[in-house]
């Protein structure tokens, strides 16, 4: 009995012991944190291992600070001076007024017309020589069937100025 | 009462070159120190931090939330040092140059001043620590040094390096675990 309760304890540890390197960063899970917290109350085995885990990554602040070379500004300004010198992306934010002008103006050259492409004119009717040849045409064979002068189409013509 | 950074941040989106130079100064150990520690070779990280705020200039206007400066120029420093990783190089360059103790990285410089026994103790403990950082695979590597020398919480490392924050999380416990292993002779004297 008293053994099986020790391989069970063993067995808990070894499990939250899996769960202990994440424990101070929020991980791994509410379920998992509870039996973490549940369990460091009563081992204090497994609370040295999480006090062993903060000192490992307590030591980093051990390391070096290595200040920025002094000259970085300087040759920071020579690049950014050569970058300004080539043209500069726009802001997206302000990009959005004159595209959405362009599409507005697109939208209303349809719609007046201005953009669509128009129909060719026709070509102008030579109603002077449309008369001639067929009054021509009426003298020599009065019944051929092109000889009747088209009223409509010299009216046409007329009205349009041609 | 000092200008807030996000004040700074706006002047400098407006093209304020003043107030991108105190942005600059302001971050430019830290960056610096960032990359030096991911890449090792003092003169690289110096070319790379250059170019991280020539890109932080660039991209400034397309920044939208000038509260978030800070995390958005570690995502760029991040992104620096990983597409550095990706591009051909012809050998790795060690922090500690080839692991001697002679010559290479600050550290390996011996410390010829006279001084208590306790200097020479910590110059041993940050050399140790540094190997240990040196040995975290570098996806561990970043994010514990985000984390834990530049302060930037879970959730600003997820935004980024474009992880999820249970990676991350899960990546700090990992790179702890690491570290406790790799420390273990200074963890018994500490």
């Amino acid at each position: 009995m008293a053994k099986s309760r020790q391989e069970s304890s063993m067995a808990r540890c070894a499990r939250v012991r899996e769960w202990l390197p994440e424990y101070d960063y929020g991980g791994p899970g509410v379920w998992q944190r509870w039996q973490v917290a549940r369990h460091l109350g009563c081992c204090p085995e497994c609370a040295r291992e999480l006090a062993g885990l903060r000192r490992a990554t307590a030591l980093l602040t051990a390391l070096p600070t290595e200040p920025a070379p002094a000259d970085m500004w300087a040759s920071l300004e020579r690049e950014l001076a050569r970058v300004e010198r080539a043209p500069a992306p726009a802001r997206p934010g302000r990009r959005v007024v004159p595209a959405l002008a362009a599409a507005v103006a697109a939208a209303l050259a349809v719609g007046l017309g201005v953009w669509y492409p128009r129909p060719e004119p026709a070509a102008p009717l030579p109603v002077a020589s449309y008369v001639r040849s067929h009054l021509a045409l009426s003298r020599a064979q009065p019944f051929a069937p092109g000889a009747g002068i088209d009223t409509l189409v010299v009216l046409t013509a007329v009205g349009e100025g041609r | 009462m000092p200008e807030p950074e996000e004040a700074i941040v706006r002047r400098a989106q407006d093209g304020d070159r003043e107030a991108f130079r105190t942005l600059f100064e302001r971050y430019r150990d830290p960056v610096f120190g960032y990359v030096r520690r991911m890449v090792g070779d003092p003169e690289l990280a110096a070319d790379l931090a250059q170019d991280v705020f020539l890109r932080a200039y660039q991209g400034l206007p397309r920044l939208k939330a000038p509260g978030a400066f800070r995390g958005w120029l570690y995502q760029i420093a991040a992104n620096r040092v990983r597409d550095h990783w990706k591009s051909p190089r012809p050998e790795m360059l060690s922090l500690e140059g080839g692991g001697g103790e002679e010559g290479g990285g600050e550290l390996a410089v011996a410390d010829t001043r006279p001084g208590p026994e306790r200097v020479a103790v910590r110059e041993h403990l940050r050399l140790a620590v540094s190997r240990a950082v040196e040995k975290l695979v570098p996806e561990r590597q970043e994010v514990v040094l985000l984390h834990h020398l530049h302060g930037l919480e879970v959730r600003e490392i997820a935004r980024a390096l474009g992880l999820a924050e249970g990676t991350v999380k899960s990546r700090l416990g990992r790179a702890r675990a690491d570290l406790r292993r790799h420390l273990a002779d200074w963890m018994e004297e500490s």
